[in-house]
């Protein structure tokens, strides 16, 4: 499945490609980070590493590491 | 579709040290009781009837904002909230600043905003920029630390603050904890404690959100759509230790929930008194800097050497 990512400290959109049915959980690890390390959000809700992802929506990634 | 634990709504966050999914509402009111709580056990605001808080306007500090001035009604004591306008370009401090306003009229908390320029003449930038030349060696954050710590001591001594507050959160804590068992230095963890008490007219130092991740400071203000500057500091450089500990840490939260409150509170409750007992003495006699009267390690505080060496470039 296939679905847009918004990094939004990068500013930038990416399209990552994820096995089928996959997970907030997958999404973060594909990345590189843990589910402490991030908030995901879809149209401006967090969600729960377990909730399944949709074909082709978007999720937004915030880092919660402000740094300082 | 995840539930909550406590409703069935639909869940947003996962607290799996806790072992809880919760909604909105009930995460919310979850950061709530458990502040108070902790306050509680810990005895973090006994005796007090009048704490600074120190705000940055970042995601941390404002959910301290929020949940002290819940503190202050439930325990009966007063806030006074403090923003240092530590004048770092890029918009950093504006927003900063903005925020933490916002957050002051909002809750109706009296506030000081101060200016490093106004009082004494130049900013972070400043320092950044002309630091070396004059002899400042120390990294740019370690100053600014210096800094923000006389600055918040000063303010508490002027608004009557018995104890001072600060956005320290459990990240923050673990990173301290172990990068100050790597270096071994005994004096960086006597004084790593949940609350330093305060030391003649050095106001004591209590970090009330130890326990809470920040992950649950930055969920608790979206949630709350309350207003926070999200960017990173300019002159923030990433130190790597503490990158890697922070990494690592979170790997193992993942597959143990509950290891960084695990190692924090075994720290606190345990390690941390033991040392404090038999290393106070190294911590240091209390002076009074001869040039601003404030309390200092040596004849000359850190402060007052900062401000000696940058006089030469106030006014250029």
């Amino acid at each position: 499945m296939k679905v847009r990512v918004n990094l939004i400290r990068e500013k930038k959109v990416i399209e990552l490609e994820l096995k089928d049915k996959a997970k907030v959980r997958d999404l973060i690890h594909k990345l590189g980070y843990t589910v402490e390390d991030v908030v995901v959000l879809k149209n401006g809700e967090p969600l729960v590493e377990d909730e399944f992802l949709e074909e082709g929506s978007e999720y937004v990634i915030m880092p919660v590491a402000s740094g300082g | 579709m995840v539930k909550c634990s406590r409703c069935g709504k639909k869940a947003t966050i996962m607290l799996k040290y806790a072992r809880l999914s919760l909604c909105k509402e009930h995460f919310i009111e979850f950061i709530e009781n458990r502040f108070i709580k902790l306050s509680m056990r810990n005895k973090l605001f006994e005796n007090v009837s009048k704490v600074l808080v120190a705000v940055s306007g970042g995601k941390d500090s404002v959910t301290l904002l929020h949940l002290m001035s819940k503190a202050a009604e439930y325990f009966g004591f007063e806030i006074h909230g403090l923003t240092i306008d530590l004048g770092i370009g890029r918009n950093y401090s504006r927003k900063s600043i903005e925020a933490s306003v916002k957050n002051y009229e909002m809750l109706k908390v009296p506030y000081t905003i101060f200016s490093l320029k106004k009082h004494y003449g130049f900013t972070i930038d400043d320092i950044a920029l002309h630091g070396r030349e004059v002899g400042i060696k120390k990294p740019v954050c370690s100053v600014c630390g210096t800094i923000k710590r006389y600055i918040m001591n000063k303010v508490a001594l002027d608004v009557n603050a018995d104890i001072i507050v600060t956005g320290h959160n459990l990240d923050d804590m673990v990173q301290y904890v172990l990068s100050s068992v790597y270096s071994g230095r005994i004096e960086d963890i006597v004084r790593l404690g949940l609350k330093i008490p305060t030391r003649d007219k050095l106001i004591g130092r209590v970090k009330p959100l130890a326990y809470f991740s920040e992950k649950e400071t930055l969920m608790y203000v979206l949630l709350r759509k309350l207003p926070f500057n999200y960017d990173i500091c300019p002159h923030y450089r990433p130190r790597k230790l503490h990158e890697e500990i922070r990494k690592i840490s979170n790997e193992l939260e993942e597959v143990v929930p509950g290891s960084k409150i695990t190692l924090v509170r075994s720290f606190l409750e345990k390690i941390q008194p033991a040392l404090e007992a038999k290393y106070l003495s190294s911590a240091g006699e209390l002076r009074i800097c001869k040039l601003c009267g404030m309390p200092s390690i040596g004849e000359v505080c850190s402060f007052c050497k900062i401000k000696s060496a940058m006089k030469d470039i106030i006014g250029r």
